[in-house]
């Protein structure tokens, strides 16, 4: 007989075969020179993207069902929410802009997360200590998650959205690849603005989910240890993204610039999050 | 049936004489009265652009019309037509031509949309003055399904093969949407204003003109709707312009990486298109290297057309596989419709001997209840379809058959239908 939680994984799994699907039609698009049959697989890597994305909706569902307010899925859950917020964010942004190529960045990211979330066996963790249980009992550290995923899938679009930037500018700069490029790659400015929106965005969520971070860091350890690798990358990284609007907003720093203060900000995000288990307030909930 | 097709394209004759061919709009009804009349001729269509004049005829099998005649009276050119520079085709090859002009495989550039549309409206016409029976209106619809095939499998029409048209594509690169933005043409060179006009018919909202005298920007700015300017207040109004367009036969540069600098610091970094399609070049080329400056001059510009002209011809390829597949749809298609005749002649045949068997036997079975009649019926009845099943799905087979004629003849004579036509 099958349990909850083993429906829940099952989910997850059918999500992450979606995702892959979908990633596999999207690359598949992009080999494609017709017009028509591009936009065609193209529209089929966005449903299977958003099959996915429905799917691992119905499997956290469940494991909030089977684990309330409970850390015991530990990492699995977590690398699956923030696969979860980020196919939300990217889908949201497909839906008002249909940059489909952005799907070749995003989506492998969405992917390995997915997968990793998949795959990696559930912790058999004794269970969060006296301390971290307090906090997930209050609440307030699932509101500092959800703003921060937020903020981070914004930081993945405007990564994606500078990547392809950089490649579309590339060849428009060359001046070689400026007839092959444009059925794949969306116009540089609706590459821009979609960055640009993206951090708008995050910027003011993963600002709020820090804040509250510091606070209840502050209130459990009694100050914020700045010599936290977590802590310290996430503040350098918040930082970077602080310098990339001012930048944008008094220095007139689009494009090229841009996109490449938003891989800085993005990589110091990343190694934050690569961070985590080095990080003692961290692990206390990721096991 | 029979097709028949004559023609002149660019392939085979000078403008010169396609001008002396050419039947307008006004004058196709007319014409396409004049095409019914001919001898022969049961149906007929009349394609006429700048590229090509064609005539396409259906006649009753075997009867071939004079079209090079017709196209002489239609034109009133009796003398002056040369055959040397028709070309004819006849059955599977009209179909394959007829196939290969909607698809824009035949065209002086491949891959361009303008010719289907032509042949749309050529159907219309000739729908219109009842010239289209069922056999072109078995073919244009085939014809429109092959070309809309070739369009979207095949990246044929894609990219751009005229210098205004990768301009156009340049800007929808950088801009995507070119609704509201703002073109400055500098100069009053013929291809810069082809350019611009192209870019102010995908939208863009406003056009700034700027020539050596105000006169003359003036002029041109009441021909194309745009505002004219003094081209010494470029420097103080050059930020404006999102899709600066030159072509003045100024010897220096007019746009220096300077003043580009500025006009996109005051911009706010908002990114320029620079058309430079001025020889000697207008536009400083180390502009180019600028943040958000893109500066393509007239090569630049030849070179991606050439490239894409490249990348047609090979696309082209694909085409061809396409439209050979979609003949050989079509005339499968016709065979089997074209054993139509034959299968409802032995259905006939079947169904009279069916009737007549009955009508005989009834008198010998004495008198039956209406349930008894009903249930003989209906057993002659099951009794002739399935016997007649085989023998149709052979004759439907035979029409596809590349043997199709000796087949139905056999089956015409095993089953005495001699005098019933194959098509």
């Amino acid at each position: 007989m099958y349990s909850l939680q083993a429906f829940s994984l099952l989910w997850a799994r059918v999500a992450f075969g979606f995702y892959s699907g979908g990633l596999a039609a999207a690359v598949a698009a992009a080999l494609l020179r017709a017009r028509g049959r591009q936009d065609a697989v193209f529209g089929l890597a966005r449903a299977a993207i958003a099959t996915g994305f429905l799917f691992q909706f119905v499997g956290l569902i469940e494991t909030t069902a089977v684990f309330p307010l409970e850390p015991a899925a530990g990492y699995r859950v977590i690398i699956g929410l923030l696969a979860f917020v980020i196919a939300a964010f990217f889908l949201m942004v497909y839906r008002i802009y249909s940059p489909r190529s952005l799907s070749l960045v995003v989506l492998p990211l969405i992917c390995l997360l997915a997968g990793v979330a998949t795959l990696a066996p559930a912790s058999a963790s004794s269970g969060p200590s006296a301390l971290a249980k307090s906090l997930l009992h209050n609440g307030w550290i699932y509101v500092h998650v959800g703003l921060i995923f937020v903020g981070y899938a914004g930081l993945v679009v405007a990564m994606a959205s500078g990547v392809l930037y950089l490649f579309a500018e590339h060849g428009l700069k060359s001046k070689s690849a400026a007839a092959s490029a444009r059925p794949l790659l969306p116009p540089l400015q609706t590459l821009d603005l979609v960055a640009y929106r993206s951090l708008l965005v995050g910027f003011p969520l993963l600002t709020a989910g820090l804040a509250i971070g510091a606070y209840w860091a502050n209130a459990l350890f009694g100050r914020v240890a700045l010599s936290d690798p977590t802590v310290l990358l996430a503040l350098l990284a918040w930082l970077m993204y602080l310098v990339l609007l001012f930048a944008r907003w008094s220095a007139d720093w689009r494009g090229r610039r841009s996109a490449y203060l938003t891989l800085v900000c993005f990589g110091l995000a990343l190694a934050g999050w690569l961070a985590n288990g080095l990080s003692r307030m961290h692990s206390l909930f990721l096991k | 049936m029979s097709l028949w097709l004559l023609g002149v394209s660019h392939r085979t004759a000078p403008i010169e004489e396609r001008e002396r061919l050419a039947i307008s709009d006004a004058a196709l009804p007319q014409a396409l009265t004049l095409l019914r009349q001919e001898a022969a001729v049961r149906e007929g269509l009349i394609l006429s652009t700048c590229n090509r004049v064609e005539v396409l005829a259906a006649s009753a099998e075997g009867a071939r019309p004079d079209l090079l005649a017709f196209l002489a009276r239609a034109t009133g050119r009796q003398q002056s037509l040369r055959p040397a520079s028709f070309y004819q085709a006849q059955d599977v090859h009209v179909v394959r031509h007829l196939f290969r002009v909607a698809s824009s495989l035949d065209s002086l550039v491949v891959g361009e949309p303008q010719v289907l549309g032509q042949l749309k409206a050529a159907y219309a016409h000739a729908q219109a003055a009842g010239a289209v029976g069922p056999e072109l209106e078995a073919l244009l619809p085939r014809a429109f399904r092959a070309a809309k095939r070739v369009r979207t499998e095949t990246a044929i029409a894609t990219q751009p093969v005229s210098v205004s048209q990768a301009a156009v594509d340049l800007a929808h690169q950088i801009f995507g949407d070119l609704k509201g933005r703002v073109v400055l043409l500098l100069g009053a060179g013929a291809a810069g204003e082809a350019a611009a006009r192209a870019l102010m018919r995908q939208g863009s909202q406003r056009l700034l003109i700027m020539s050596r005298t105000l006169e003359r920007a003036a002029a041109l700015a009441q021909k194309f709707g745009g505002e004219a300017l003094a081209i010494e207040t470029l420097p103080q109004t050059g930020e404006l312009a999102d899709i600066v367009i030159s072509c003045t036969g100024a010897p220096q540069p007019l746009v220096r990486r300077s003043d580009a600098a500025q006009f996109l610091a005051r911009r706010r970094g908002r990114p320029m298109l620079f058309l430079d399609l001025a020889v000697p070049r207008d536009i400083e080329p180390s502009v180019h290297h600028l943040d958000n400056a893109f500066v393509y001059n007239v090569d630049d510009l030849d070179q991606v057309v050439q490239s894409n002209l490249n990348e047609r011809k090979q696309e082209a390829e694909a085409g061809e596989k396409i439209i050979e597949a979609e003949v050989d749809a079509y005339l499968h298609r016709q065979r089997a419709r074209d054993a139509a005749p034959l299968v409802r002649a032995l259905q006939l045949q079947a169904e009279a001997m069916r009737a007549s068997e009955w009508t005989r036997m009834r008198s010998r079975l004495g008198a039956l209840t209406a349930e008894q009649e009903e249930a003989v019926d209906a057993l002659t009845r099951s009794l002739m379809n399935k016997w007649m099943h085989q023998p149709m799905v052979r004759i439907k087979e035979a029409s596809g058959a590349a043997d199709r004629d000796a087949m139905l003849d056999a089956i015409q004579r095993l089953f005495g239908l001699e005098d019933t036509p194959k098509t």
